[in-house]
């Protein structure tokens, strides 16, 4: 659990600040072009599906009283997945990290060196508020994600189909069970009609190795 | 001609108190039930002022708690899933620093129930305790369940809080000298 948030004025300008700025974990973008792609990582094809799913407003995200560059977008509707060289490093230390959008197929680069998934989050609620003229706290909470899979990257791979991570909680927002679903033709026809013709889709789905906390 | 901005302003500010103002309970209804827990702050940087124990419905509600000396409760709990999600303390006269810990909110926490039947429900006592952390780290803590005081201890105390201090309260006394009953 994390320190009491009673924060002073200037730690206060300055977290506002360098939250704003874009100081959060920063995200992959999907990938357009396999040109874009070079030899030390990998086109990772995968979805991430919650069940059940969020309900409208279920995420309650406000970032400040302003939110110029619409940070809690990073958030909504989206989970976010770190990647490690070693496979016991705490989740939020991992290497890499994307965010997914919850129940789409995602394209996303992965350096080849990073084939551990630590773990992750979906944000369920991040709230910041004003608790006096001069301090702010946030409140809070998330849908921990368990990590322990390793994903199967060959040296000669562009692309791999990693699965659907089904990600199973209970009602009060604890993974009872994460499974891994086989939808590689799905998966397969929109990486062909995104990338075209060509490439292969190598289906590299990984066994799941004793689940363990995002946190742990 | 000067008096309509002062009309405004103080209807203004009755309309913004009347929105502060929680619905009160029932004492009647009887769909409607007893919460209620301990939280030990004698290591913690702070006293215990407020407890939220939230609703987990998707809707991002819930109640907060009375607090008196470490026992929090609340006498009007709808059925559904609750857990302690957040306590703290507001500021003071002598302190203007506002608290505010997570009770572990990754999740279910030790404090979960889920209320399908109107009762008196317990949540359980539990203790701050701080977790040593190096230099310029983030100060961190863990709570503890405890056995002291009793769960009887606590019930006995609330039955006498509800009796001094709420004694329209009938229906939810009389659930907790049930559960007394019981745990002699």
């Amino acid at each position: 659990m994390a320190a009491p948030t009673a924060l002073r004025p200037v730690r206060l300008f300055a977290a506002l600040c360098l939250f704003l700025a874009g100081c959060g974990p920063q995200p992959e973008q999907p990938v357009t072009r396999l040109s874009d792609i070079n030899a030390d990582s990998v086109v990772i094809v995968g979805r991430l599906e919650l069940q059940p799913p969020l309900r409208p407003n279920e995420q309650q995200l406000k970032m400040g009283t302003f939110d110029p560059f619409d940070a809690a977008d990073r958030f909504r509707d989206r989970g976010f997945l770190w990647f490690g060289r070693v496979a016991d490093t705490p989740a939020e230390k991992g290497d890499f990290v994307m965010n997914p959008r919850l129940g789409e197929t995602y394209f996303l680069r992965v350096p080849k060196n990073t084939p551990y998934l630590l773990g992750g989050y979906i944000m369920a609620q991040y709230v910041t508020r004003m608790t006096s003229p001069r301090s702010m706290t946030v409140d809070d909470s998330r849908i921990e994600i368990p990590g322990g899979v390793r994903y199967d990257i060959r040296p000669g791979d562009r692309a791999i189909y990693v699965g659907t991570l089904v990600l199973h909680r209970d009602e009060f927002n604890e993974v009872t069970k994460a499974v891994i679903v086989d939808d590689y033709a799905p998966a397969a026809a929109a990486f062909k009609q995104r990338f075209g013709q060509g490439t292969e889709l190598r289906k590299a789905i990984p066994r799941t190795e004793a689940p363990r906390r995002a946190a742990q | 001609m000067m008096r309509r901005p002062i009309v405004l302003l103080l209807g203004f500010l009755l309309l913004f108190v009347a929105g502060c103002a929680a619905d009160p309970v029932d004492p009647k209804d009887p769909r409607l039930s007893l919460v209620y827990g301990y939280i030990d702050m004698a290591d913690a940087p702070s006293s215990l002022g407020w407890v939220r124990i939230k609703l987990y419905d998707g809707k991002n509600q819930g109640y907060s708690a009375a607090v008196k000396k470490g026992l929090f409760f609340h006498v009007g709990v709808e059925p559904g899933p609750y857990q302690v999600e957040r306590f703290g303390r507001h500021t003071t006269f002598f302190s203007n620093t506002e608290y505010s810990y997570d009770f572990g909110t990754r999740g279910r926490n030790e404090t979960a129930v889920r209320i399908d039947k109107p009762g008196v429900y317990y949540m359980g006592a539990y203790k701050y305790v701080e977790i040593h952390t190096g230099w310029f780290e983030q100060g961190k803590f863990k709570m503890e369940r405890t056995e002291t005081p009793s769960e009887r201890e606590l019930l006995a105390r609330l039955a006498t809080i509800l009796q001094d201090d709420y004694p329209q309260y009938t229906r939810q006394i009389a659930m907790v000298r049930q559960r007394l009953a019981q745990l002699r």
